[in-house]
């Protein structure tokens, strides 16, 4: 917990942002720790006691099938931000490793790419990977490759660009004077000193994924039919939206609550990273080693 | 920021209501007049594929020469009666003094026609039909000939797809162009994705429709259109969501309709070799694993009858004494065991494979979705694991047609037009065109090719009771749900029933106030 909050520079706001990181910590210990914080096993059907609703010793209810909803909640917590995760990892990689190939290389394979990342970008994204997710089949790992298909774009242009400034730089300069390899910059020089901005990115990216990998599974692809995941259980509760709303609210506030503290996340990441010039040697420190 | 918004949204929801409500002026004006119809399934006026022209028949624009009454008996449409007059040809004497809309006379001549072009038109009409020529003995005395002897005849021509169009409903080419028919009900107009309006027919020779105008909206979202009624956008809603039933049944201001209709949820089993399904013995047991009950509870609501078999026992045809199924886990292992499976802690394994099913379904059916979920979840408690696939009815038959699944499940009205030939052949026979599911067996194909041969009596009903209980027995199916047909409308609008074939709406008989 300690390392959280030493995350955040102590500021007038500074409480603030520590029940913002505590609840986000709170969410995600829940989630990890599904198994043993969920009440109920997520798939246990018991018609007969359907559509109970929220009390004890079913906290948030049961759904439509009788299953404990609030046990839902969590496990689904740990497939979609799990999957999220994966995409956001993919992307990074393959946009990191790509946005310097072009960035540092620069001639035809830079011109190649970014022209393709362009043509990606003027397409709503979303749209993109249902496509891809349709003509591929149904089907979770279909859904992840198809987002990291349409997001790793971002994260090249981001990397290509700031690679573009920082190569400019006179310590660049200096360690190609000093006949340093090419991998050698890329990995000691530059990579280092965009990885900030690259952190903030991951951090709003991450909550765009979560919300673009429920709303896939809303619309039916991806999980199947009944697997506890947010997304989805938006879609299986949508026939007793009218009699239960409780069945559509909590997931869908459960998706908001968790998207809004992602997002602050990458603001206080942000707002730490512009007010100091950081690269990866003091973020490690601000990280790792608590602030006196 | 967020007041200008609300304000732009405002703006634009008065525009939208303003243009809606200006075309309607007229009609408002009248009063009671005009019902509107709100439909989960577009109605599509201006194509005659086989699902959409049910559309001409249900709204009763075009008319069938025999038709079903509500206790699904024959009654006289545009024929007034019919007799065998030889093994092989059927005689029907048809209604004087019928004109279509646009004034032109029906006769034997145009009923010829128009189901020469529905024949030639629609693909699966000459199997329903199993005719071989049409011909006009006089103006009022159609001789139709079959294939081979077909008593299922009269029956077949209540499907809608056998309405009799009038020739302007087709170009020079023979393509069809706007349904003109002899209905109680003129087509007007059609509005893409929007709706259809249907005024009425004067000169319709039975009782004239006592209201002016029906619109039918086409709102295909389930939640939407319940509240188009509780809005009062809408008058009438068709196919209402189980879980609304029970709470609009409560509310003083609508009417629930909800009776049994035909129709029955069914999951369709792949007994070709590539599945597990192949075995009969396997084939039992997921039948005798699947509690009905239950199912019809978690995924209906509990609207809809649990389906031990393939035909509702109120169906005159059923068969009386079917070994029907129940929720019997201990027989379904039993049979498992024999079929060489062990059940290793929770989950049943051969050869050290867990006993997997792929189960297929389309989403554009609300209950398609929670039936197959329900369906797999109980099979799951039950050892048996699934993996279950939503698609559109066209990307589940693909793999449906490829053999690539264990079990589809699906929805058919096998009861449909009053005779069990309609479904047992149509799907079942090993010849059929839509059977996709690899199962043939040569007892049941000779059973059911020979039950339309034979008169309506006791032999008939035999050989079609045993038909059934070859369906029962060697199982290519489970059958899961037998619908109930449910809709609502205002207080207020009166006479209508839900007509026990499921496609046919009888709004003449409707009046609102």
């Amino acid at each position: 917990m300690a390392r959280a909050h030493s995350l955040f520079r102590p500021k007038p706001d500074a409480q603030r942002r520590q029940t913002r990181a505590g609840l986000l910590a709170c969410l995600i210990l829940m989630i990890v720790l599904a198994p043993l914080a969920a009440p109920y096993p997520p798939d246990q059907i018991d018609i007969l006691n359907r559509l109970v609703p929220p009390g004890w010793p079913h906290l948030l209810g049961t759904d439509q099938m009788g299953r404990d909803v609030f046990s839902r909640l969590l496990y689904a917590g740990r497939l979609t931000t799990g999957a999220a995760l994966l995409v956001v990892l993919a992307s990074a990689l393959t946009g990191t490793l790509l946005g310097c190939v072009c960035g540092y290389l620069g001639g035809w394979p830079d011109q190649l790419l970014m022209r393709f990342c362009e043509g990606l970008s003027v397409l709503p994204a979303l749209a993109i990977a249902m496509i891809i997710a349709g003509v591929m089949g149904l089907g979770l790992a279909v859904v992840l490759l198809a987002l990291t298909a349409v997001h790793w774009t971002e994260y090249a242009r981001l990397v290509r660009n700031m690679i573009l400034v920082e190569r400019a730089k006179l310590y660049v300069q200096a360690a190609e004077a000093l006949g340093s390899s090419r991998r050698r910059i890329v990995h000691r020089h530059l990579l280092p000193n965009i990885a900030a901005p690259l952190l903030t990115m991951a951090a709003y990216s991450l909550s765009w994924v979560i919300l673009a990998f429920a709303g896939l599974s809303f619309l039916g692809l991806g999980v199947e039919p009944g697997t506890a995941e947010w997304g989805r259980m938006i879609a299986d509760a949508r026939n007793h939206m009218r009699s239960h709303p409780h069945l559509v609210l909590a997931p869908g506030l459960t998706i908001t609550a968790f998207v809004m503290l992602v997002n602050l996340l990458g603001d206080g990441i942000g707002d730490r990273m512009r007010s100091r010039h950081t690269n990866l040697l003091t973020l490690r420190k601000t990280i790792f080693k608590p602030r006196s | 920021m967020i007041s200008r918004r609300t304000l732009g949204r405002l703006a634009v929801s008065v525009a939208t209501a303003a243009m809606l409500a200006l075309p309607h002026m007229p009609a408002q004006a009248e009063g009671s007049s005009t019902l509107t119809v709100a439909t989960m399934w577009e109605a599509l006026p201006l194509s005659m594929k086989p699902r959409r022209s049910r559309f001409f028949n249900e709204s009763e624009i075009l008319d069938t020469l025999v038709k079903l009454d509500f206790d699904m008996k024959l009654v006289p449409g545009l024929a007034t009666s019919w007799e065998r007059v030889s093994p092989n040809v059927w005689r029907f004497q048809l209604r004087e003094g019928v004109t279509f809309h646009d004034g032109s006379t029906f006769d034997a001549e145009a009923a010829k026609f128009s189901l020469e072009r529905v024949i030639a038109l629609l693909p699966y009409a000459s199997d329903l039909l199993n005719i071989k020529e049409i011909r006009a003995v006089s103006g009022t005395e159609l001789e139709i000939e079959t294939n081979e002897p077909f008593t299922a005849l009269p029956n077949q021509l209540t499907d809608a797809i056998t309405v009799i169009y009038g020739k302007a409903s087709f170009d020079e080419n023979g393509e069809f162009v706007k349904p003109v028919g002899t209905g109680p009900w003129v087509f007007k107009d059609y509005q893409k994705h929007d709706r259809t309006t249907v005024v009425r027919n004067d000169a319709y020779w039975g009782e004239a429709p006592k209201l002016e105008e029906i619109v039918y909206r086409y709102i295909p979202d389930h939640n939407a259109r319940a509240l188009a009624l509780e809005t009062g956008e809408v008058d009438f809603v068709v196919h209402l969501l189980p879980s609304d039933v029970e709470r609009m049944k409560a509310d003083e201001k609508f009417e629930v309709y909800a009776e049994p209709s035909a129709g029955l949820y069914y999951g369709a089993f792949n007994a070709g070799e590539n599945s597990v399904l192949h075995d009969p013995k396997v084939r039992q047991a997921v039948n005798l694993l699947v509690d009905r009950e239950i199912l019809v509870k978690g995924a209906l609501d509990g609207i809809g009858k649990p389906a031990w078999t393939f035909f509702p026992p109120e169906f005159p045809w059923a068969a009386p004494e079917l070994s029907a199924y129940s929720f019997n886990p201990e027989k379904a292992a039993e049979l498992l065991t024999e079929a060489g499976y062990e059940k290793d802690g929770t989950t049943w394994q051969k050869d050290g494979e867990p006993l997997s099913l792929r189960i297929l379904s389309y989403s554009s059916r609300a209950e398609m979705a929670p039936i197959s979920e329900t369906m797999a979840a109980l099979l799951q408690q039950q050892g048996i694991s699934t993996k279950l696939e939503m698609y559109t009815w066209e990307g589940m038959l693909d793999l449906v047609k490829q053999s690539d699944y264990d079990v589809s499940v699906v929805f058919w009205t096998p009861e449909m037009t009053g005779h069990p030939d309609l479904h047992l052949k149509s799907q079942f026979h090993s010849k059929a065109g839509l059977n996709y599911q690899n199962w043939a067996n040569p007892e049941f194909d000779a059973l059911v090719d020979k039950g339309r041969t034979l008169e309506e009596g006791p032999e008939a009903l035999e050989t079609y009771a045993k038909a059934q209980e070859i369906l029962q027995t060697d199982a290519p199916i489970i059958p899961l749900v037998h619908k109930i047909y449910v809709a609502a409308s205002k207080t207020g609008v009166s006479g209508y029933k839900v007509h026990p074939s499921g496609f046919f709406y009888n709004f003449k008989a409707v009046s609102k106030q």
